[in-house]
């Protein structure tokens, strides 16, 4: 999770700096397609960032979760399933990995 | 000036569909989830609708089968943008109307590229008896 906001925070300032950069070197119409790019790269890490709240907050739903199934078995309840699998953790994923997402037209 | 209906409940990413599509030079009207969405649907004429998936109160999906139940959304594009990428959701988007899958992340490009391809082939289709459809198009998206 520390990754992607990371990876996201540093695409971010990294593509604002090229902005700034372009704005320095002659106002917004010289700034031109350079800024463009560096606009829409950062408003794709800004999902990213969007995300990872989401997945914040899914971590916490699975802490939770976990957190009632280690109550369960504590008081010595037969558990079912898998309940190991709702605590493992999810591998990271960071958003260098990722391409943008697919799209489909039917 | 054409209008697109943006529906999500994440206000950034609203905030960013609406900046890209405003560059692009649509009208865009803002929605926090399926039922304000339907009511922003009915009191205004919208040439596209760009909805989630997982929202409160109503999903993208519901949402889309609702507006094709009204005659005067019974062809409109309307595209699910969604972090859902399993085929069986695809097939059920599909099933309720939808014209297309997009998943996030979004690349902001390719979303004004995608949304010019689906309205201009809505005209198409809109001022020709045209014995084809939107749907049907039966095309993976790569530009």
């Amino acid at each position: 999770m520390q990754g992607i906001i990371d990876s996201a925070a540093s695409e971010l300032l990294r593509s604002f700096r090229e902005i700034q950069d372009a704005l320095d070197r002659g106002g917004i119409d010289a700034a031109g397609t350079g800024a463009d790019h560096a606009l829409l790269r950062a408003m794709t890490a800004l999902q990213f960032q969007d995300m990872t709240g989401q997945l914040i907050s899914g971590l916490r739903a699975r802490i939770t979760c976990a957190s009632g199934v280690l109550d369960r078995a504590t008081a010595g309840e037969l558990l079912q399933g898998n309940p190991a699998g709702e605590i493992f953790p999810r591998q990271i994923v960071l958003q260098a990995n990722l391409a943008p997402g697919s799209i489909d037209l039917f | 000036m054409q209008s697109i209906l943006a529906v999500d409940d994440s206000a950034s990413i609203r905030q960013m569909v609406a900046f890209t599509l405003k560059n692009a030079g649509y009208n865009v009207i803002e929605a926090a989830d399926g039922k304000e969405g339907l009511a922003k649907a009915r009191e205004n004429t919208v040439n596209l609708v760009l909805t989630d998936q997982n929202m409160p109160l109503m999903d993208g999906i519901t949402l889309v089968k609702t507006l094709r139940g009204l005659p005067m959304y019974a062809t409109t594009p309307m595209l699910i943008l969604t972090t859902e990428s399993s085929a069986e959701m695809k097939a059920l988007g599909k099933a309720a109307g939808a014209t297309g899958w997009l998943v996030k992340p979004f690349d902001p490009a390719r979303l004004v590229e995608v949304v010019r391809k689906v309205i201009g082939q809505h005209v198409l289709v809109a001022t020709k008896p045209a014995t084809a459809g939107l749907r049907g198009l039966g095309t993976t998206w790569e530009p």
